[in-house]
């Protein structure tokens, strides 16, 4: 996607052209903030100046006033600015996190086996933190301390250049200082979480295997072994914290050698009379607000590495192109036949072939059973159909034209795959079922009467009529808790409430005891319009299609009649003696 | 017990700080030396920060208004030796805090998997691994974030504040009066603020949940969503979910842009007041310049503790929730270890079941109803029946994982109640179907840490099973190392080594609860060769489902609802139509 290049090539720009106005309303304001704020200890110089030489009491009246106008103002920009600024990195931040989302919702499955849903999760929430906090907070804290520098330094050297430069000869090292710091943090951090996850996993451990540990008496044992990685995990945090705790003096130590420092080199000048006493009271001042602006580029520095280092991840996936591109023109309306001509697939991950040499046709109407062993590669091939992965080697041909010439949208409308592991939303019954229906019809009623007909498809009317809230019953952690042979008859439902030429079903009717899987499979495929390519592990289920396909080790053993599929694969065969043996054991 | 949910609105808690302080009273009370320490620091910390605004006043007036070169010398010296000490007792409260903070999560921690790791088994039953595990890990890191920085950072800033205002009505009571007459109008503003801050975090915090729920979901379920075309909606929905938090989180910003520059007001209100009206004093002579400065500086700090104040106070809140969850987790009853009962070496293996009844819960259905049955020593008993008949349950109350509620159980005639649970499962054994590996090798797995098993032990184990063959025709050897769960071996090498865990112990007697699922052939004759050499000599109980363990059993007995329907050697029970229908549909 080249809307992304510019993005990723330099994201801070990018936002800072997509947000002018809160961005330059928010640097501005900050440059007035940080003036006001950088003048108001020259009304206390004022106001003592004026105490010590006895002034009348309407001078410091005045010089008060002007010190608490200011102080109003101060306070008013200060809200401005930190409201802009705001606005700037949280839209940023939430811009990421869509764009981010956009781009992951159409990639392959390939995508999602390498990238597990917790790393994704932490991509989407963490990172995009960080790089907010990066661009937001830390380029803002770095800007804040520049611009107070570049005001600062000014009105000190105004007061007294020699003083400026002696009391300040130690502030350049706090910038380093806090870096540096902040590193070692970051670093003493981390190694507390890796701790810290030993100490979970333990804990885990202990838990999920309570049986053993009472079974064989391990209660003192385990417990001692969990004492040890408890202390290593305090040890950790109490260097963390102490590592932390450097932080404060640092920037404070600075500044109070500023003081000492100051109070010598004053002394001469306030003696003599060249300096006033006020003077030396807002110098003293001066060189303790310099302390926040040099810590700040130190603080700033990090907040913005880290920030660009999340981005880094970020980026990563964003250059990461989907390898099914939804590039195909044609609409697919009907099918007539579906052709496997030469097919290769494997995954990134294992260097050995899943399928190979993959050929076979099915016509409109018929209905295939597919069989093999477990790592037969059966559902990589089904899989393959959808475009779900990539193809390596060969073609699919939908009547006779590639599959990836048709879009994924018409694709995915005419064939419907119904995966092994029953996946459903936390959302209600009647949601779950009705999820694929892009237009639904307008008479509630019809909509109605087209989710029972479903259900009762699966034999599942009565069992949703019993919920306590029927179709409108969630599911999912906070809902109802349904059984895996009705979870697999819902998320059959599903697929067929979207009436598809062409299913695919995995197993789908594994939980579901045989009595009732015979009944719905007899009575789906006596369907003629419909076109079915079957996996399932019980023979007598599938029997009743016409014809199968034999997989061994990602090939082809045998494809045909099912009579002389029993005579001549030797796979079949021991299925047939296993699951005879099975049944009456 | 089960646990509460997650408390996400985390607002509303049974307990008060109060609670929280008895709660943490004997953890204090063992490192009291450490807290009597920290007192006297935050106590010298506070009265040292007082000192410096005193010097400058003294430095202003005397040295420079008085003209006196020598104090300006001492001055300064002192000023770089306070603040020096200064620095020094600041970082050792810190380190101090961090030290005890530390110290006492690691002790709350490990008393409460003592605590836990004694309960009864229904309350793992009850309770997901995930949510224990949380309690245990989760809730003392934020039980002593509450303490440290709550707390502590309360206790501290509050002695800081009543340093300033003691140092301020030192200098004038009339003045210090005057000059903070804004603050309890600013305090409530900001206490407002905090208030109305903390209620966006909460909010924001759902929404976050809710958005990490969404995300889950599509994640998982992608190739569904993909499937079924409904890519833009996810889209759609997800930025549905990014507006809301985005207006959340301007929210929180404009909230938090109002709490910096209404305490600059504060700040500035104070300043001002103590400058124009202690000004206006020294103008007329009242106060010396000394004291004038003195007042200035030190009204400037006192906007901070109270900022700290209310923000912890704010945090406060909401961990007060999780030091209350452990509270109610350390009042759970533990199982009933009678220390005072007789140590048994060994048992001979008589089992006798008299009318026992037991169900898991009061309202739920009997799982075992008046069972009775008596196996003597170095028999073998086949239970058979269909899934939920009780055959498991009955081999937990066996090892006392359950309290039974009718009946009696006795063993070598002496009943069950009187018997130390520690002993019992010492000398009892469980073979279950899925065993729990722990990450670590292959003979840690075995071994269990049990000092008694010498390598002798587990040669002859290993021999009787012809393990070592196996591993090595394998590629492997004992020093393997198995993953979490054991994620990293079959079903049938999980079993093989729950087999060895007992082979190597020579317990008295062994309950098997033989696997249903299918296992490979290889492990499979393993196992079968394991069955028949634990069943030697020993009182064995099987929960069976192979014909040919049924068989070489001496007595059998089918359960069905929680009943015994029928009883008697193997041989004869197998030939009846009842039994074999009974068995066919095990599976």
């Amino acid at each position: 996607m080249a809307g992304h290049k510019s993005l990723t090539q330099k994201p801070f720009l990018f936002y800072v052209l997509h947000n002018k106005r809160p961005f330059v309303l928010g640097i501005s304001l900050l440059i007035v903030t940080n003036f006001l704020d950088s003048i108001w200890p020259l009304f206390i110089k004022m106001g003592i100046d004026q105490i010590e030489k006895v002034a009348p009491l309407s001078e410091l009246t005045k010089t008060c006033v002007m010190f608490a106008a200011v102080m109003i103002m101060l306070s008013l920009f200060r809200y401005g600015w930190r409201r802009q600024w705001g606005e700037f990195h949280t839209t940023a931040g939430e811009h990421l996190r869509l764009t981010l989302f956009d781009h992951m919702v159409y990639m392959s499955s390939r995508f999602f086996q390498k990238n597990p849903p917790g790393e994704l999760m932490s991509l989407m929430t963490n990172d995009i933190q960080s790089f907010r906090q990066g661009i937001g907070p830390g380029f803002l804290i770095l800007a804040d301390g520049i611009i107070y520098t570049i005001i600062v330094i000014p009105i000190m050297l105004s007061l007294n250049p020699e003083w400026t430069w002696k009391s300040l000869i130690l502030l350049p090292f706090v910038p380093l200082l806090i870096w540096y710091v902040m590193n070692k943090i970051e670093k003493n951090y981390t190694k507390q979480q890796e701790i810290y996850a030993d100490l979970t996993q333990f804990t885990e451990e202990q838990i999920s295997g309570i049986r053993v540990v009472k079974g064989f008496g391990l209660e003192t044992l385990r417990l001692k072994l969990y004492e040890t990685v408890s202390k290593r995990l305090e040890a950790q945090s109490f260097k963390t914290s102490v590592i932390d705790a450097i932080f404060m003096p640092v920037m404070q130590l600075s500044a109070t050698f500023g003081g000492v420092i100051l109070l010598y080199v004053a002394q001469d000048d306030v003696l003599s009379g060249t300096a006033t006493v006020g003077t030396f009271i807002a110098f003293h001042k001066y060189v303790q607000k310099m302390v926040w602006p040099m810590t700040a580029l130190g603080l700033g520095l990090s907040y913005w590495q880290k920030g660009m280092a999340s981005f880094g991840r970020v980026k990563e996936i964003l250059k990461t192109q989907t390898d099914t591109p939804d590039s195909g023109t044609l609409e697919l309306k009907s099918i007539e036949s579906i052709e496997f001509r030469d097919v290769y697939f494997k995954y990134e991950t294992a260097p050995n072939w899943i399928l190979q040499n993959i050929n076979f046709k099915i016509n409109s109407g018929e209905k295939w059973a597919l069989l093999g062993p477990i790592g037969s590669g059966k559902s990589t091939l089904i899989h393959l159909i959808l475009r779900l992965y990539p193809l390596d080697r060969g073609q699919i041909l939908i009547n006779g034209i590639p599959h990836s010439n048709y879009t994924l949208d018409s694709l995915r409308k005419t064939i419907q795959l119904v995966p092994q592991e029953p996946f459903l939303f936390g959302r209600s019954v009647a949601d779950n079922v009705l999820m694929g229906i892009t237009h639904p019809d307008p008479d509630i009623e019809n909509t109605d009467r087209r989710l029972w007909s479903e259900l009762a498809k699966f034999q599942m009317d009565e069992e949703v009529q019993r919920l306590p809230e029927k179709e409108k019953s969630m599911l999912g952690e906070k809902g109802v808790n349904l059984s895996g042979g009705q979870k697999q008859r819902l998320t059959l439902a599903r697929a067929y409430a979207l009436n598809p030429q062409l299913m695919i079903l995995d197993d789908v009717l594994s939980a579901v005891d045989t009595e009732t899987e015979f009944k719905i499979s007899q009575q789906l495929f006596a369907d003629p319009e419909k076109t079915y390519l079957v996996i399932a592990h019980r023979l007598s289920t599938v029997k009743i299609t016409q014809k199968v396909i034999v997989l061994r080790e990602g090939q082809i053993e045998f494809q045909g009649l099912w009579d002389e599929a029993l005579k001549n694969s030797p796979t079949l065969q021991v299925f047939q003696k296993i699951q005879n043996e099975g049944l009456s054991s | 017990m089960k646990l509460d949910q997650e408390n996400q609105s985390g607002t509303s808690s049974i307990m008060g700080y109060g609670d929280l302080l008895k709660f943490m009273k004997p953890y204090l009370k063992r490192h009291w030396g450490a807290v009597a320490v920290l007192v006297v620091l935050v106590l010298g910390l506070a009265a040292l920060s007082r000192a410096i605004p005193f010097l400058i006043g003294m430095v202003a007036e005397r040295g420079f208004q008085n003209k006196d070169v020598a104090f300006l010398a001492t001055a300064a010296l002192i000023y770089l030796g306070i603040e020096i000490t200064r620095t020094l007792f600041e970082f050792s409260q810190f380190s101090l805090f961090s030290f005890l903070g530390n110290r006492i999560i690691h002790e709350v921690r490990v008393d409460l998997v003592k605590h836990v790791q004694k309960m009864p088994l229904e309350f793992f039953n009850q309770n997901s691994t995930g949510r224990i595990v949380t309690r245990l890990t989760n809730d003392p890191n934020t039980l002593a974030e509450l303490f440290t920085d709550g707390v502590v950072t309360a206790f501290v800033q509050t002695v800081i504040l009543a340093s300033i205002l003691i140092s301020l009505l030192f200098i004038s009571v009339k003045l210090t009066l005057l000059s903070l007459l804004l603050v309890p109008l600013f305090t409530y503003l900001a206490y407002w603020l905090t208030e109305k801050i903390k209620l966006i975090l909460v909010d924001q915090k759902k929404k976050l949940a809710e958005i990490n729920g969404f995300l889950a979901e599509n994640f998982n379920g992608m190739k569904i969503v993909q499937i079924l075309n409904q890519q833009k909606k996810s889209i759609h929905q997800m930025k549905n979910l990014s507006n809301d938090y985005w207006n959340l989180n301007m929210k929180s910003v404009k909230a938090y842009a109002l709490m910096q520059p209404s305490m600059n007001l504060l700040n500035a209100s104070v300043v001002i007041s103590a400058l124009y009206l202690a000004g206006g004093a020294a103008i007329r002579g009242e106060i010396a310049l000394a004291a004038l400065i003195a007042f200035v500086l030190n009204s400037q700090d006192i906007i901070h503790p109270i900022r700290e104040i209310l923000e912890k106070y704010q945090q406060f809140q909401n961990s007060l929730t999780s030091a209350d969850r452990l509270k109610t987790l350390f009042s759970h009853p533990q199982e009933n270890f009678d220390e005072t009962l007789a140590v048994e070496s060994k048992f001979k293996g008589k089992i006798e079941f008299k009318d026992v009844t037991f169900r898991y819960q009061k309202h739920l259905p009997k799982v075992l109803e008046d069972v009775s049955l008596t196996v003597q020593p170095g028999q073998s008993l086949a239970l058979t029946g269909r899934t939920g008949s009780g055959k498991t349950t009955f081999a937990s109350l066996l090892l006392r994982l359950y309290e039974i509620n009718e009946g009696e159980i006795l063993i070598d005639g002496k009943n069950l109640l009187q018997i130390s649970p520690l002993d019992l499962r010492r000398r009892f054994a469980l073979i279950q179907q899925d065993p729990y590996l722990f990450k670590g090798s292959l003979k840690e797995n075995i071994v269990l840490g049990d000092p008694t098993i010498t390598d002798h032990h587990l040669n002859h184990a290993f021999q009787l099973v012809g393990f070592k063959d196996y591993l090595s025709r394998t590629g492997r050897d004992l020093d393997f190392k198995v993953l979490e769960k054991g994620s990293n071996l079959s079903l049938g090498e999980r079993q093989l080594i729950a087999f060895l865990r007992v082979l190597s112990r020579d317990p008295d007697v062994v309950i098997l609860d033989e696997a249903t699922a299918n296992v490979d052939s290889e492990t499979e004759s393993l196992i079968q060769k394991a069955t028949l050499e634990i069943m030697k000599n020993k009182t064995c109980i099987i929960i069976a489902h192979r014909l040919s363990t049924i068989e070489n059993c001496d007595h059998m007995i089918v359960l069905s609802r929680g009943k015994i329907i029928k009883q008697g050697p193997p041989r004869e029970l197998l030939k009846q139509s009842e039994v074999k229908q009974e068995l066919e549909t095990v599976h």
